[in-house]
């Protein structure tokens, strides 16, 4: 027993927008700044060539655009079946998404609460698989969704990425965190083991699912490799898929792709912005202290 | 209202750690008991195993007769109180308090009821909005109290709660928990390392030491006939001054003075107990025993003080003596203390189990 009053381990606190204050320059800036305009740059390249002529694309230097060429937007929607595009990947992700949300966690709670044979030994065993490139089980993967009859379908992508061990490791390590007192009085309470973990566990694991939930998100909606191995018909591609169509054997239209690349990185700012907000609002509700 | 028995109750961790070495007690229907212990002694163990969360390794435990080994902690009909609170964070005072009967099947009406009732009897009303976060550490208390009054159970189990307050918070709410004891007489099993909230708290009281039970009583019993010297140097605050004592030819001799006969003793050396307000200066003319006393540390309570010393002549034998105050006494003064016969606690120096002659 410790002698602690209970805390939930919590990130930094964190104060929201309003509370912001803009402060003096600090050293940290000579650092920040520089560090920031390299991520920001290519972002920027992206947004600047979608809007584009071809010629002016082509310049390097890169120039300003002479002006705002929408045509970019609605050519790309017409060259290829964009909406196709997104709402396959918009299935896949949510799909697989859910599915780690809700398995991992499972996965996570055995493995971080119960005692059962071999425990030990067995997640050692899911994290070693975490050192095995995808490039390793790849052809594996495609002979088992074969046999399946899964290729070329939805499916493919879906079934292989629903649970991942990262995922797992990274709920077993949250819930290890919360006071197991909690889990106990649950169970006084009335609660069977995975009443438990509805009702007191997973209320209090906001920032570690939302944390799986935008890494699980990011990771299927950009993955390209899996699904150009598993998918071959238009019909069933994803959005990163669809893009490499504009990747031609001689020539790229780098204005279409980048005005492709574009409207598919807007659901990732969009999740993201989201998710932030989720988990600001998840550590203030776990916020206690002893 | 019930019961609760260990019977042959053992329980080891890891295969080989024995918190608990065959408990064989029962605490009786609407008794107040407390077992008490140094840290590790298996006090919290055997608890834990009422509440159905740690199983028996052998042995049974029942609640109002039922053997419970098997038994969920849900379905045992028990709540406990847990000494960091235990509240779910993300539900409100009023959530917590209505959780476990909600998770029991209780209609809406009747768990409305339950939570304004133990709101006004724990003064809560006005706490039922907020989150636990916003509570300091008393009001947490209670309102782990009340989830647990909520639920009407037959036994109540609690581990150490207030141990995370501050003392005068604790001296109060030690009262308010004897007062709602005496006002519900559920079966209570209060696990605690203080012994002052021991004797304060407990109808009777089980002294724990290793795993294994010490000495079961009425605080008053415990306090006044130890059984062993365990029991003697845990309970009572200053301890019992435990000295070498001596028989020679039936006579029992201590720290240099002549106590009286010790007939039927044997020849072995006993350990002599003197509870500290046993001490007391010796007047002239007055008959008795007499330990030169040098005082070290002088410790003035108001009503009385404790002087921390050592005999005359015996350096590494300390004693602590609880004076009236107007005595006075001074570092390095030598004062002579008498006590009476009667006073004196034997021990066998061997086995350390209490001997009277």
């Amino acid at each position: 027993m410790t002698d602690q009053a209970i805390e939930i381990p919590q990130a930094a606190a964190t104060s929201g927008p309003s509370r912001r204050r803009l402060r003096w320059p600090s050293p940290w800036h000579l650092v920040l700044i520089p560090v920031a305009l390299v991520m920001v740059t290519p972002f920027a390249w992206m947004v600047m060539t979608s809007i584009q002529t071809p010629e002016e694309a082509r310049h390097f230097p890169p120039v300003f655009p002479s002006g705002i060429h929408w045509q970019n937007y609605t050519e790309a929607l017409a060259a290829a079946p964009f909406g196709r595009f997104f709402f396959n990947t918009a299935i896949v992700t949510g799909v697989t998404v859910l599915g780690n949300l809700i398995l991992c966690s499972l996965a996570g709670y055995a493995f971080a609460r119960f005692r059962f044979f071999g425990r030990d030994v067995l997640f050692v065993v899911i994290l070693a698989t975490l050192m095995i490139p995808f490039q390793v089980v790849m052809i594996p993967t495609f002979l088992i969704m074969r046999h399946l009859g899964l290729i070329d379908s939805l499916g493919a992508l879906i079934l292989p990425n629903l649970v991942t061990p990262f995922g797992i490791f990274l709920m077993r390590q949250f819930f290890r965190t919360l006071p197991i007192e909690l889990e106990e009085a649950a169970r006084i309470d009335g609660c069977s083991r995975l009443g438990t973990l509805f009702r007191i566990v997973l209320p209090l694991s906001g920032p570690a699912l939302a944390t799986l939930a935008v890494i699980t998100f990011l990771y299927n909606w950009n993955d390209f490799l899996w699904p150009l191995v598993a998918i071959q018909s238009e019909e069933h591609m994803t959005l990163q898929l669809g893009l490499s169509t504009f990747q031609g054997a001689h020539s790229i239209e780098w204005t279409l792709l980048m005005a492709g690349n574009v409207m598919g990185v807007l659901p990732m700012l969009l999740a993201f912005l989201l998710a932030q907000r989720q988990f600001v609002r998840s550590i203030a509700s776990a916020g206690i202290t002893g | 209202m019930a019961e609760v028995a260990f019977r042959n109750v053992t329980k080891v961790f890891d295969g080989d750690v024995v918190a608990v070495d065959a408990l064989d007690h029962t605490v009786e229907d609407g008794e107040f008991m407390v077992l008490v212990g140094p840290s590790g002694c298996g006090k919290t163990t055997a608890l834990r195993m009422v509440a159905g969360l740690e199983r028996p390794t052998s042995g049974t435990i029942e609640i109002d007769g039922r053997i419970v080994n098997d038994v969920p902690p849900k379905s045992r009909d028990i709540a406990m109180v847990f000494q960091n609170y235990a509240l779910y964070p993300h539900m409100s005072v009023e959530q917590n308090i209505a959780f476990g009967l909600k998770m029991h099947g209780f209609p809406r009406r009747e768990i409305a009821g339950r939570v304004r009732e133990v709101s006004a009897m724990l003064d809560l009303d006005d706490l039922l909005r907020r989150r636990p976060a916003q509570l300091s550490g008393g009001q947490r208390q209670r309102v782990a109290m009340g989830r647990a009054l909520a639920r009407h159970p037959k036994v109540f189990l609690l581990d150490e709660p207030l141990s995370n307050l501050d003392a005068k918070l604790r001296a109060q709410l030690r009262a308010d928990l004897k007062r709602l004891h005496q006002q519900l007489r559920t079966t209570s099993v209060y696990v605690t390392h203080d012994q002052v909230e021991a004797m304060t708290l407990g109808e009777r009281i089980a002294v724990m030491s290793k795993g294994r039970l010490q000495q079961v009583g009425t605080p008053q019993e415990v306090y006044a006939r130890p059984a062993n010297l365990f029991v003697a140097g845990f309970v009572g605050s200053p301890p019992m001054n435990l000295l070498a004592g001596r028989v020679v030819g039936g006579e029992l001799h201590v720290a240099g003075a002549h106590v009286g006969s010790a007939a039927g003793w044997g020849t072995a050396d006993p350990v002599v107990g003197l509870r500290p307000e046993a001490l007391r200066v010796r007047r002239d003319g007055a008959v008795g025993p007499v330990i030169s006393f040098v005082v070290d540390v002088v410790e003035p309570l108001g009503h009385e003080v404790v002087v921390h010393g050592r005999i005359a002549g015996q350096e590494e034998t300390p004693v602590v003596a609880r004076l009236d105050a107007h005595e006075e006494p001074r570092p390095e003064e030598i004062l002579e203390l008498t006590f009476l016969a009667e006073e004196i606690h034997l021990f066998d120096g061997t086995s350390g189990a209490r001997r009277d002659i």
